[in-house]
């Protein structure tokens, strides 16, 4: 959550003055909805970290399933009922939960540090290193990123960290390409090509105007980038190669459950986690938007 | 801008040995990643005698550089993509017969996409803050958040089996016309692919438009007297046009993307399935094949976006011609 | 839908039936004129993925080496000689084979084959020269060590290298005499069960030659003459041989002997049959058409079936809402098809393990243990696990004895080592073992009959590494129950999933860095039947990754695939030995499971091989 929500504001508080800052998080959380959106996911990251530690239910031991009902119908004791492999649903979204939060986190976070770095030094520094740098990412952009990534899967195998790593390091190129032109865009502004004139040193110029006013959009993609991942690992649950059993992510859960909307209509098993998961995506990516309000200086002013 | 154009040509095609020298490099990693199809083809039952004549069969036994310099000599001077592990057959032969039918999905449903996407997110931000805009980012919002194969099975469970019983899967056949000449089969399919695409296009659309909206020469028309939608088409709908060029240049591997999923879901075998399914089981020439056409599409998108916005943008010619 | 492996002779079948509760349907043999008036389409449903690529039925090892080309294609055109799987088990039925041969008991060097005088579809007969064809064709491709070779060969037994001379005799008779005396069975089932009779129309090196011009059939086998021919004649006719386009052309469909011949394919994969005319054996087909049509995904074919678009297709388990009443009895347990299919479910001739890495670091040592071994077995349930997560559509397994052998190749085998994860966890503890943290750890080493055994360190624990493929849904629930299942006992089995050639790569190239292995499907006795251990359990044998090695094992097995004796001594020692896990056989590793439509009254028919034969089906 911290990542979301407080980095892009501090990282601010070096670049604008301190007022700015305040107002900003002030129209930020006048947003009801973007409110609603970060206590939303306070909750179910809460719930999917800490309800198993008091309320834990068995999500690992396969064995000690086959004694229990398949796809058994909501109850006292399985509030969400059983899935068809007779783990507590309930449960099993909370546990799922925690690998696809904690791997969309970590592979978004791998793909904005990338993302930023990459796109900053060949908007900035532009000319040859530019071109060096921007024919590479062509290079990886015209390649289907999630074949890419399947490829990649196929070759080394699943585990979670190779997951989180794959996920990632396929994941930044558009947010590169992004940042990238971002920087170009704003370097090629009246006041930095004001400020180059006038004798100001490149990391003066990256400091005070490039980053800056790249904010908005750095802050907006690395939310767009959590979703994102969080969308790719379920993909890959749909073709089969998401985390490997007992443990479980929301895509493979969600497959899963597809797969017996199919034969019968055991509804449990695929909405109330399609329901979070979307709402899940969907705050996300609103908090995304409403950042992007907030920094969006010259929306603000008018 | 002709010599800016050749000069981008020929970056492409140093972009493009990357490509090949990536894809045919990653089965390297692996120890023994570059036999793994004839484990495929063999099974359990393989003796290393037979593994042995399969890799010679293939040319599989002899050293990288040899191999890549074959490969690559194929591709240039013979357009020869090598040959299919899995499926006996050349390369060419499975890029023929996936590629229209393909192309023919994703481009029907990129213009239908285009068709409803792009009004709509210009009406979304002329209209911002209403009731209709926060409709339609609503609706877009929860398309976006949602796995394509959970949106794909459930619009098929209902509109296939409860109402109104549309047709599961396109005719079998190989035809790339087949959507024309039973275009009820491909509702589903094309429908379920337009939605994917819709969201976020729109959302983009919006986007952009709002920005345009805040520039200053939009101000300085509307503070001369130009009527609202006059300003919109004129100016917004005009300066917008380059981030949107990038995009749909960019979107080809997506829309690829999208048709793993509506492929496997409607039975209908195409590009996106066929690269699922060479890439699992290490059909590296396949991979290597598909990796490149779409590549080569891609690249053109690109580089088309990218004349487009120096046309656009005259600052960003300039930053690329003295490069 | 998942994208699982795909379907290959070594993992799975294709067809299955409720030989059980069925039984053998008997049709009345229809006369040819009865063609005439055939009608109805039966509509099949490809495994995923899973198309006909290439129709030369001498399929080398980079070609269409899989049961969805030879057995659920190219078997239907092109009837091998000896015909294999019916009813229920994979026994030689003599009866559905173009030839006889004798001895069929005990051990022998001269074998005679001798042709019923079938019909190619040209009009020619399938005579001596039909098999002397093959025979030649193969022997040139061992000698000259062609990449081409057919992709069951074995090196320097049987067929053909263990092949002394082959003599014809009249048109009809064919002598082989081998170089030492083998098992009459064993040959039969692994060898002479490969062959295909090919016509004198292909024995050609160019279009339009005379038949019979490439001298492949006539020349003496083995022979420089012989290898020189046959590989000219191999190599042209492999350059239509995966070219759809010719499929249905003159020069392939002249070699036709089977019940059906092929009028369309196209390059997804989707193919259309009709009843072959000139089909001369007993049973005929009784419908007009046979489609099969191509599937991208389990979960496509699912949706066929509900929208009833198709005859026959797959249903995962998984996706069954209730086990089968009684072990053995098919369905209904799939609400949405009930009232439009029959869920079925039949034997496959094979059984499935994990493979245990014997050789090399201290897990191997401790592998190398049968008490260990023992306890592994013990510890799970395989009962249990069939009904609930196979749906009660497995089969136990507890010797590499695939279920329904006949009494002449193997009596029967019990189980040594029932569930008892009590004795199991005693078997630890009365070697020296303690738990530590819920794993086993050996703290009494050497190698007395109260230690942990020889290799095995102090403080060793029972942290094993397993490379798993990924399958269907089943598989993997198969297999997470059996991790969860070990570690009841104190083993802990870290698992890696990859796809099913990475593992196979793992295990059986590099047999490095892995403790346990399972690529999904266990081992499949196609296209060599004989369920002999030469290639599973010999010291040094080729599929033998995991180094296993006991010289009380080879002796059995050179008894049994050289020698006169039957397989059950053999059988039952590997029963007791344990040189790897026997996990439950079942659906999971393979499309067992399938659907047929009602209106079809005969029902199926049981073939453990994975042939479609759908000759036997009748409206």
């Amino acid at each position: 959550m911290s990542v979301l929500t407080n980095s892009p504001s501090t990282e601010l508080a070096h670049a604008a003055p301190t007022p700015m800052w305040r107002q900003r998080t002030r129209i930020f959380f006048s947003n009801r909805l973007a409110l609603a959106s970060v206590i939303f996911l306070v909750i179910v990251a809460g719930a999917c970290y800490l309800v198993p530690l008091f309320h834990p239910t068995n999500q690992t031991d396969a064995s000690a399933t086959l004694l229990v009902p398949q796809n058994a119908n909501p109850s006292a004791a399985y509030w969400l009922g059983t899935t068809s492999t007779g783990y507590d649903e309930l449960g099993r979204i909370f546990y799922g939960g925690e690998y696809s939060l904690t791997l969309g986190l970590l592979a978004g976070f791998i793909t904005i540090v990338v993302g930023t770095i990459y796109g900053m030094i060949a908007g900035f520094f532009a000319g040859l290193v530019d071109t060096v740098m921007m024919r590479f990412l062509d290079a990886l952009l015209s390649i289907p990123y999630f074949f890419f990534l399947i490829t990649l899967i196929s070759i080394f195998g699943r585990s979670t960290t190779f997951l989180i790593l794959s996920i990632g390091l396929t994941g930044w190129w558009g947010n590169a390409r992004i940042i990238r032109g971002d920087a170009l865009l704003i370097r090629s502004l009246e006041y930095s090509q004001a400020s180059t004139a006038m004798g100001a040193s490149k990391w003066h110029i990256i400091r005070r105007h490039v980053f800056p006013n790249s904010i908005s959009n750095i802050v907006t993609v690395a939310t767009f980038s959590v979703a994102d991942a969080i969308l790719a690992l379920s993909a890959l649950g749909f073709l089969g190669l998401g985390i490997q059993l007992p443990q479980t992510d929301w895509g493979t859960m969600l497959q899963d459950g597809t797969t017996q909307l199919q034969s019968s209509n055991f509804w449990w098993e695929v909405y109330p986690l399609a329901a979070i998961f979307i709402l899940v995506v969907v705050s996300i990516n609103y908090i995304g938007d409403a950042l992007r309000d907030t920094f969006e200086v010259r929306l603000v002013e008018r | 801008m002709l010599s800016y154009i050749v000069r981008r040509l020929l970056q492409s095609l140093f972009v493009l040995f990357i490509i090949i020298f990536i894809t045919f490099s990653l089965p390297y990693v692996e120890p023994r990643g570059i036999y793994a199809p004839a484990y495929l083809a063999l099974g359990p039952h393989a003796t290393p005698a037979n593994i042995h004549l399969w890799a010679v069969a293939h040319g599989v036994d002899k050293p990288f550089f040899f191999r890549f310099w074959l490969y690559i000599s194929n591709v240039f001077l013979h357009f020869n993509l090598g040959y299919s592990y899995q499926a006996s057959q050349p390369v060419w032969s499975i890029l023929s017969l996936y590629v229209p039918r393909t192309i023919w999905l994703a481009l029907t449903s990129l213009i239908f996409t285009s068709v409803i996407a792009i009004p709509l997110g210009i009406f979304q931000a002329s209209r911002r803050n209403t009731a209709f805009d926060y409709s339609a980012t609503g609706i877009a919002f929860v398309l976006y958040a949602m796995p394509s194969f959970l949106l794909c099975s459930l619009v098929l469970e209902f509109f296939g089996f409860h109402w109104p019983h549309l047709p599961v899967s396109p005719p079998a056949g190989v035809a790339p016309w087949l959507i024309f000449t039973d275009p009820g089969a491909f509702i589903m399919p094309i429908g379920c692919l337009t939605l994917l695409s819709v969201a976020g296009l729109s959302r983009f659309m919006r986007g952009t438009v709002l920005e345009v909206l805040v520039q200053d020469y939009i101000r300085t028309a509307r503070a001369k007297g130009g009527s609202s939608r006059h300003v919109l088409f004129k100016h917004a709908f005009r300066n917008a046009l380059g981030p949107i060029v990038t995009i749909l240049g960019l979107s080809v591997p997506g829309l690829l993307g999208g048709a793993i999923v509506i492929e496997s879901v409607f039975n209908y075998g195409g590009l996106g399935y066929e690269t699922v399914n060479a890439a699992l089981s290490g059909d590296v020439n396949v991979v290597l094949g598909i990796t490149l056409l779409v590549s080569i599409l891609t690249l053109l998108g690109n580089l088309l976006a990218d004349v487009g916005l120096g046309l656009v943008n005259p600052r960003i010619r300039i930053e690329g011609s003295t490069r | 839908m998942k994208y699982s492996h795909k379907v290959r002779l070594s993992m799975t079948l294709a067809i299955s039936a409720s030989a059980l509760s069925l039984g053998l349907i008997a049709p009345t043999i229809s006369s040819a004129s009865q063609h005439a008036h055939l009608s109805g389409t039966i509509t099949y449903a490809e495994a995923p993925q899973a198309g006909p690529t290439f129709i030369f039925p001498f399929v080398g090892p980079s070609d269409g080496f899989s049961t969805s080309n030879m057995n659920d294609f190219q078997m239907m055109m092109y009837r091998p000689l000896f015909w294999f799987g019916i009813p229920g088990s994979a026994a030689y039925v003599p009866s559905l084979s173009a030839a006889t041969v004798s001895p069929q008991t005990g051990s022998a060097t001269t074998f005679t084959i001798k042709t019923k005088g079938w019909k190619f579809a040209d009009g020619q007969t399938v005579n001596a020269n039909s098999i002397a064809f093959f025979l030649n064709l193969y022997k040139a491709t061992s000698a000259t060590h062609s990449p081409n070779i057919y992709a069951g060969y074995v090196p320097a037994a049987g067929v053909p290298d263990g092949i002394a001379s082959v003599t014809t005799q009249g048109t009809d008779t064919v002598i082989i005499t081998m170089k030492t005396a083998v098992n009459a069975n064993w040959l039969l089932y692994n060898y002479l069960s490969e062959i295909t009779p090919m016509p004198a129309t292909w024995d050609i090196t160019s279009s339009g030659a005379a038949a019979g011009s490439g001298n492949c059939e006539t020349d003496t086998f083995g022979s420089d003459a012989a290898n020189t021919d046959c590989i000219a004649v191999l190599n042209f006719l492999r350059t239509t041989a995966n070219v759809k386009s010719t499929f249905t052309g003159t020069m392939w469909q002249s070699g036709v002997d089977g019940p059906w011949k092929l009028t369309s394919i196209d390059t997804l994969g989707n193919f259309t049959m009709v009843p072959n005319p000139m089909y001369s054996g007993p049973v005929k087909a009784q419908v007009a058409t046979f489609k099969a049509v191509a599937f991208t995904s389990t979960s496509a074919e699912l949706t066929a079936l509900k929208a009833g678009t198709i005859t026959s297709g797959y249903v995962d388990p998984t996706n069954l809402t209730a086990p089968a009443p009684a072990p053995g009895v098919a369905g209904p347990n799939l609400a949405v098809l009930d009232s439009k299919y029959i869920i079925s479910s039949g034997t496959t001739w094979s059984f499935n393990y994990d493979l245990y890495n014997l050789v090399g670091d201290p897990a191997s040592a401790a592998l190398s243990q049968l008490y260990i071994r023992q306890a592994l077995q013990e510890a799970t349930d395989q009962p249990l696990t069939i009904k609930a997560v196979m749906k009660g559509y497995g089969l136990p397994t507890y010797s590499p004895l695939p279920f329904g052998a006949s009494k002449a190749i193997s009596g029967p085998v019990a189980n040594p080592y029932p569930t008892n994860v009590a004795a199991a966890k005693a078997a630890f503890k009365a070697h020296g073992w303690v738990l530590q943290q819920g794993i086993q750890e050996c703290l009494k080493p050497g190698n007395g009959p109260s230690q942990c055994g020889a290799g095995i360190p102090r403080y060793f624990r029972m942290n094993l590494n397993e490379d798993q493929a990924a399958g269907s849904a089943t598989d993997n629930n198969l297999n997470a129950v059996e991790v969860s299942e070990w570690k009841n006992i104190g083993v802990n089995v870290n698992v890696s999933q990859d796809t099913f050639s990475n593992v196979l790569g793992k295990c059986q190239g590099a047999k490095t860095g892995f403790d346990l292995c399972d690529w999904g499907g266990g081992w499949l006795y196609a296209p060599d039947y004989y369920p002999s251990g030469e290639s599973l359990f010999q010291t040094g044998a080729s599929s033998n990754t995991g180094g296993y090695t006991n010289a009380t094992m080879d002796s059995l097995i050179t008894a049994s695939t050289l020698g006169s004796a039957t397989l059950t001594a053999y059988e039952n020692y590997a029963a007791k030995q344990l040189p790897v896990f026997f996990k439950p056989n079942g659906t999971g590793s393979g499309e067992r499971l399938r659907t047929l439509k009602t209106s079809f009254p005969g029902g199926f028919l049981s073939n453990p091989l994975a042939n479609w034969m759908p000759e036997y089906l009748h409206f």
